[in-house]
């Protein structure tokens, strides 16, 4: 089956491209390691109800197609994610 | 009008200060009376103006306490300045109850010809604008000026009145042609802030676009004729102030006088 | 008149369905309206008496601990993770099959709004459309609340007092466009409620201001009130000095703050005011303010009738209050709706957002349906109303 794929460009760098590595454990939640509820709330107390529901599975135990492709996109928006916040930071780095 | 808010306020006035109901806003009501409130020789030829706060139920007495005399005083201090300002015509205060809630001023303006009701300017824009009278005659060209002359005066002094409607402009007939009152402070400030005038001015230019429609352009820029002479005719420093005030009635009218919301 | 039968519903029916999705702050709300399709309206001025049907009403509220606001970033995760639950609960409830066919459009709120969380609504919004070939529409969730005012309440032309967390609006109908006459200078009172909340450390469940309400109820001496800063500027009101000032007094209380004459005797040093008293006190304050504003817009447009919407309006006492200012203008009345509708539901956007489809507007191109934060209530044209 086809994976999604993301393009990140700017006209000063090299594109920088994303892929799925099944494989990787990341690709194969829905429960992101970026995409979780913020620290400063779960400090606060807070009682987390609010997870993406669990990929769903068929009787096998196996993955439905809709099922990889959202632990896909988990993945792919993980590794977007801190790609991105790297940016800032070195943009921030840049000012300072 | 209630007949619970007469009572209250015969009540205050005592039985020998018959008062006839004239108007009734939001926060106050406007009696008329021929009895002075305290000279004993003023006789009963002459007509003043009690302008009443009622004592408002929905909120906690100490509230609406504080809220009637605050407001009571302050407006009644800001007409006594007001009226010591020359040229500016407001209503003279002659007395005031600020526990009550009363104020006691001249009574101005008069019954306009043919029926036309009450002169304030409202009225007398309408009758203009009716059968066998020329909207664009010179009188209200004039007139007009003379209205924005007065707003010229109140702003140029560093006062915002709050609640320009053609309603709250009162006109009295002199030997050829209609001075210019403007009564009812009762939202007004001293403000230098050119924001405050700006929207003094988007407030009444509003007002008559949605009652007078058909001659609004005319008659708002008349009006702003009228306020513009009383700046420049305070020289440079004059001019530049104009310049920032109407800069600021633009900005104000581009924007709705509202602000952005957000959520 | 008005013609509001214009569009004709899908697949010859006799009847409207339209999906609404509202998300602006952290009330995540799907709703399913139907409007039957009546002779009456096609040369009327009925939009207050659509006959709306609802067929589903499903709501979940992203709650933050005692002492934290909902910050953008966590109610936009909660309003993307639960949107399909939502969406497919209300679609059982409405016993929607074939959402293609049954559908004519899907409303969701186009702004005000937090940015983050109106972001989430719309994409799945414009997923649905997509998926399901149903044109979308986007909605101004003040007119939202508005729409939904008139049709449960079937008052006719009211002036409309909007109070929620995020807005403070005094609105009257007028020439196509509902004009706001009076308005917050800084922040909603929802806003001051809930912040204030936030200084008392009390549940923000259900709501922060139902709690506050509570508190309010049970203060045992209601004849001597706090002097608070009554701000009032004309049409308008400004509540962040009362919030400044009532916040300081909380915490003065909780330091157990001495010195300060309000909170304590001087001489004794005994506690003479509790939290619950801040609360009446607050309260009795900026209702006050809310009903003279609106009183103001009243005088002004020659109405009797009000029409409170908008989370603040479940508050029990500021319906009293401008029941009792409202008889007192020539035997006025106020009308309200029940949590249901007050606080922020799908339901109200499929009613706006219905009326707008029916006249004929649409979304023609999905760049369209970028959210707005700032969207003025003025700003939409009301082609439904005569």
């Amino acid at each position: 089956m086809l994976h999604p794929t993301a393009t990140y460009s700017l006209p000063d760098i090299e594109p920088t491209r994303f892929v799925v590595n099944p494989a990787e454990a990341r690709f194969q939640t829905t429960d992101g390691k970026t995409t979780g509820a913020s620290p400063h709330v779960l400090n606060a107390g807070q009682v987390d109800r609010d997870k993406p529901s669990e990929p769903r599975r068929t009787a096998t135990g196996e993955m439905t197609p809709l099922g990889q492709l959202r632990a896909n996109l988990t993945g792919l928006q993980d590794d977007i994610n801190e790609f991105l916040t790297h940016r800032m930071e070195l943009a921030k780095g840049k000012k300072d | 009008m209630s007949q619970d808010i007469v009572k209250k306020i015969s009540s205050c006035l005592g039985p020998n200060i018959p008062i006839e109901s004239v108007a009734q806003g939001a926060e106050a009501v406007v009696f008329s009376t021929t009895v002075h409130p305290y000279h004993p020789n003023a006789g009963t030829d002459k007509k003043y103006i009690v302008k009443y706060r009622p004592p408002k139920r929905y909120r906690h007495p100490s509230i609406d306490q504080a809220l009637t005399k605050r407001r009571t005083l302050g407006e009644s201090r800001l007409l006594s300045k007001l009226y010591l300002i020359e040229g500016l015509n407001v209503p003279k205060l002659i007395a005031c109850d600020p526990y009550n809630g009363c104020i006691w001023l001249e009574f101005l303006g008069q019954e306009l010809p043919n029926g036309n009701g009450f002169s304030n300017l409202k009225n007398f824009l309408w009758m203009y604008a009716s059968k066998g009278y020329n909207p664009h005659d010179n009188v209200v060209k004039e007139t007009l000026h003379a209205v924005g002359q007065q707003i010229g005066l109140l702003h140029w002094n560093d006062y915002c009145h709050g609640d320009l409607t053609s309603s709250n402009i009162v006109l009295g007939k002199v030997k050829d042609g209609w001075k210019a009152y403007l009564i009812d402070f009762g939202l007004s400030s001293t403000s230098n802030l050119v924001e405050d005038k700006g929207v003094d001015l988007y407030v009444l230019e509003r007002a008559i676009m949605s009652t007078h429609s058909s001659y609004a352009d005319d008659y708002n820029a008349w009006l702003l004729e009228g306020f513009s002479q009383v700046y420049q005719s305070q020289g440079s420093k004059g001019e530049t102030k104009l310049k920032e005030v109407l800069n600021r009635f633009n900005e104000v009218r581009l924007r709705g006088r509202k602000r952005s919301m957000i959520g | 008149m008005v013609n509001l039968n214009t569009v004709r519903p899908k697949n010859g029916r006799d009847y409207y369905i339209a999906l609404g999705l509202e998300g602006s702050a952290n009330k995540l709300g799907v709703g399913v309206l139907k409007h039957p399709l009546l002779p009456q309206h096609e040369d009327g001025d009925l939009s207050f008496n659509c006959h709306a049907e609802i067929l589903a009403n499903v709501r979940d509220t992203y709650i933050t601990p005692p002492g934290e606001g909902f910050l953008p970033r966590d109610t936009a995760r909660h309003h993307k993770n639960w949107c399909i639950r939502l969406i497919k609960q209300a679609l059982k409830e409405a016993s929607i099959v074939n959402p293609s066919l049954d559908i004519d459009v899907i409303c969701f709120t186009k702004g005000p709004g937090m940015g983050a969380p109106l972001h989430s609504v719309a994409i799945a919004a414009r997923t649905c459309s997509l998926l399901w070939e149903v044109p979308l529409i986007g909605v101004n969730h003040c007119v939202g609340h508005i729409e939904m005012g008139r049709e449960i309440t079937k008052a006719v032309n009211p002036v409309v007092l909007y109070v929620s967390g995020g807005n403070t609006q005094v609105i009257a109908y007028s020439e196509k466009r509902y004009r706001i006459f009076g308005e917050t200078l800084d922040i909603a009172i929802g806003n001051c409620l809930d912040r204030f909340a936030r200084t008392l450390r009390i549940p923000n469940a259900p709501s922060p201001g139902y709690n506050i309400e509570q508190l309010a109820k049970r203060c045992a001496n209601k004849e001597t009130l706090l002097e608070l800063p009554y701000t009032v500027k004309g049409m308008d009101l400004s509540m962040s000095g009362i919030l400044a000032y009532i916040d300081s007094l909380a915490k003065d209380l909780f330091r157990g703050n001495k010195k300060n004459k309000t909170l304590f005797d001087p001489k004794t040093g005994e506690q003479k005011v509790t939290v619950e008293d801040l609360c009446y006190s607050l309260q009795e304050n900026l209702f006050a303010m809310l009903v003279e504003i609106t009183e103001r817009a009243m005088a002004h447009v020659n109405s009797n009738q009000v029409l409170i919407v908008g989370g603040v309006g479940c508050n029990v006492r500021l319906q009293e209050m401008m029941q009792m200012m409202c008889e007192d203008r020539a035997n006025g009345q106020v009308h309200a709706t029940d949590e249901r509708f007050c606080i922020d539901n799908g339901v109200m956007i499929a009613q706006a957002g219905l009326l707008q489809y029916r006249m004929g507007d649409v979304v023609k191109d999905l760049k369209e349906t970028v959210v707005t934060q700032k969207f003025r209530t003025d700003e939409v044209y009301v082609a439904w109303r005569e």
